[in-house]
């Protein structure tokens, strides 16, 4: 059974928000930079990624003007303007990264044979990060409902924020443990697949299309003229 | 029938203490033996904390292979030791339902949670498809719905559909009822029974709820206090159900008050819901919802799995908002954190002082009703104990008490009885009566259950929410 996703191959997207990632840090001093920005966030807008960057943008420019206001403590006004182009390099790597559904990573993982132990590690990582925030918000409530205000008790609420967060961190990991092993997780046999993810046209476009403009971006970052 | 799983002398300790001779070990059970024969249903009982989950435990490899206890002894499945192998070897042959489902869930999808142990025992897609569409109207579950906004009820109905989906012939399942609704608990019920009966599948299931399970099982496994020196537990094997439940029925709640209406006209409304919607993604939980409380009523919220009572008590209680509509109270923000007590499911999240005592004094009006919670919870041995070292039922139980010692004048009580035995339930309720008497007849109660023996004990008025 084939999806219809709008959503790229999940490893083109990891390898990209990867290269991506990289090259946006690099390029933060270049003179072109915003043009490099501007140029993967039209690619990105042409493969159908406008609301996960409009989800984005508030939190990276709070971030990043949040990192420009620290950096006027003691940095120049490039400094400033470069820390908050390195929070905004981001956007397009965080983009395709968002857009990766776990479940797909791993299938296609075990379409091209990766070890189940990397497969594995993703999927456990991915999925942790959210019981935790989850968990975050719930010891939150069940300090207020416990009548803890961090104004009045500092010290206590931080008791009752830390002790239950490791107790259900290291509950959540045996669970999560036990989830993947009982329901016969294995590094050793192959499994079989419901769906196949496969590398559709639009794939090859956006590949074809973002290493031309990288290559070129390159290029130019090594010192060459066009 | 052949014989499919046989226990022989089988031992467990949590006992670590270096160098100890095994008859000086405290044991929490020690040479069990018994045999399950294809096509039994079997039932798993006992008071809170008693080592049920112990055994399953052992029994599908989780002890000792991913939880550190000394153990002794064999396990045969289909006349093969399993001792040594490995929990996802074994998995192979039994499927594992746990407690706790959310923190079992790894996708974001239905689909995806489902197919997952399918894929990994290498099933045909077609085949996966067909079993899909099957668990999917058994648990009324959607395949593209997600995860994130399950209930408690609705993740443990994904679980067992996982575990059916990987066709085990052997199926242990740890206490599946404790969050559904009587529909789901019947339809789980009945399709455990035939399975076992048609297909021959082996199905061990821990339940505290005996009554709603009797009917369908074929033994009882009772775990009772051991008379051995050094052992805690011993396990009676009853073949004849009805005499079971004709000696051993411990479900009487007959001396525990009920709630009584002490309602007068003009009580002030403590809380007010009018004209509320509340969404969640693109599910509408609540249309145009609207309800009362009035101070002094003792409120049951009932409905099917998924259909909004934990999110009811959670946005009177400003965690969430309502999409449209007003909430409004009695209390200011302030007056509710020292006048509204919510004792949540999970005691885990309530608990982070060093000492039992340090919990139960933390912010409390009368050292007096903390001696009697003490008394009632029998919690005096313990007092000086960390908290997260005691039984689930015990940190229940505690969780519970530190919540009324502030003696609060409403308390949430969001589904205060799951897990607990019927000597544990009975101390709750008589922890709760004598908070009423404390708030001279003035206590607001707003509880959610799914156990029909309890819900007269807890309110004297019914809010049924419709599912969506």
């Amino acid at each position: 059974m084939h999806r219809t996703e709008k959503n790229l191959h999940p490893i083109l997207s990891l390898v990209f928000s990867l290269f991506l990632f990289v090259s946006g840090l690099l390029f933060v001093k270049e003179k072109w930079f915003l043009i490099y920005i501007l140029t993967f966030l039209i690619i990105l807008l042409i493969f159908r990624f406008g609301g996960t960057i409009l989800k984005i943008m508030p939190l990276i420019l709070i971030f990043g003007s949040l990192m420009a206001l620290i950096t006027t403590i003691n940095g120049s006004r490039w400094d400033v303007l470069y820390s908050f182009y390195r929070v905004f390099a981001l956007v397009p790597a965080i983009t395709l990264s968002m857009s990766i559904k776990p479940v797909h990573l791993v299938r296609s993982f075990n379409q091209i044979k990766v070890p189940h132990w990397i497969s594995l590690g993703f999927l456990i990582v991915i999925r942790f990060v959210r019981i935790f925030l989850d968990e975050i918000r719930q010891i939150r409530q069940a300090i207020i409902l416990r009548g803890i205000r961090f104004t009045e008790t500092p010290v206590l609420w931080g008791r009752a924020f830390f002790i239950p967060l490791i107790i259900r961190v290291l509950s959540i990991s045996e669970n999560l443990a036990v989830s993947l092993e009982t329901r016969a997780f294995s590094t050793e046999v192959e499994g079989t697949a419901y769906e196949t993810i496969t590398f559709e046209k639009r794939n090859y476009i956006f590949a074809i299309m973002s290493s031309t403009c990288l290559a070129v971006y390159i290029y130019l970052f090594i010192g060459g003229e066009l | 029938m052949s014989i499919s799983v046989e226990v022989k002398n089988l031992s467990l300790s949590y006992d670590f203490t270096e160098g100890i001779p095994a008859n000086k070990r405290m044991w929490v059970f020690k040479d069990l033996n018994f045999q399950i024969k294809k096509g039994e249903f079997v039932l798993l009982t006992g008071f809170s904390g008693c080592g049920k989950s112990s055994l399953i435990n052992m029994m599908n490899g989780v002890i000792p292979n991913l939880k550190n206890a000394y153990t002794e002894g064999s396990i045969y499945i289909n006349g093969q030791k399993v001792e040594n192998t490995t929990v996802r070897e074994r998995a192979k042959h039994i499927g594992s339902v746990f407690q706790n489902p959310r923190e079992q869930i790894i996708f974001d999808e239905i689909l995806d949670e489902i197919v997952f142990p399918m894929e990994n025992l290498g099933i045909d897609p077609r085949k996966m498809r067909e079993s899909l569409k099957r668990l999917l109207e058994m648990t009324g579950l959607r395949a593209d719905a997600k995860t994130a906004i399950l209930s408690g009820g609705e993740k443990q109905k994904l679980m067992t559909a996982c575990t059916l989906g990987m066709g085990q012939k052997v199926l242990i399942l740890d206490e599946p009822l404790a969050n559904m609704d009587t529909r789901s608990s019947e339809e789980l019920l009945k399709l455990l029974k035939r399975l076992s009966e048609e297909k021959e599948y082996i199905v061990i299931l821990a339940e505290h709820r005996q009554e709603k399970v009797l009917p369908y099982v074929d033994r009882v496994f009772s775990f009772v206090k051991s008379t051995q020196k050094n052992v805690l537990i011993d396990i009676e094997i009853w073949k004849d159900t009805d005499t079971y439940r004709k000696r051993n029925f411990t479900g009487s709640l007959k001396n525990v008050f009920k709630p009584v209406n002490h309602l007068k006209e003009n009580n002030e409304v403590l809380f007010s819901i009018k004209n509320m919607d509340y969404k969640i993604g693109e599910r509408m939980l609540f249309k145009d919802f609207s309800w009362e409380i009035k101070r002094g009523e003792e409120w049951v919220v009932l409905g099917e799995n998924g259909c909004g009572k934990t999110t009811l008590f959670k946005l009177l209680n400003d965690f969430e908002k309502p999409t449209s509509g007003s909430i409004s109270s009695f209390y200011s923000k302030k007056e509710k954190r020292k006048k509204v007590g919510y004792v949540l499911q999970n005691p885990d999240y309530q608990l982070f002082m060093p000492r039992v005592k340090d919990e139960l004094y933390l912010n409390v009006k009368s050292k007096d009703f903390v001696y009697e919670l003490i008394r009632v919870f029998m919690l005096e041995d313990m007092l000086d104990r960390h908290p997260l070292s005691l039984s689930e039922g015990q940190k229940r139980k505690l969780g519970f008490a530190c919540i009324i010692s502030n003696e609060p004048e409403v308390l949430f009580l969001d589904e205060p009885t799951v897990g607990l035995d019927m000597e544990c339930i009975k101390q709750l309720f008589e922890a709760l009566s004598l908070l009423r008497i404390r708030s001279r007849k003035e206590l607001t109660v707003i509880s959610i259950s799914h156990d029909k023996r309890v819900i007269p004990y807890l309110g004297n008025r019914i809010l049924t929410l419709p599912q969506d």
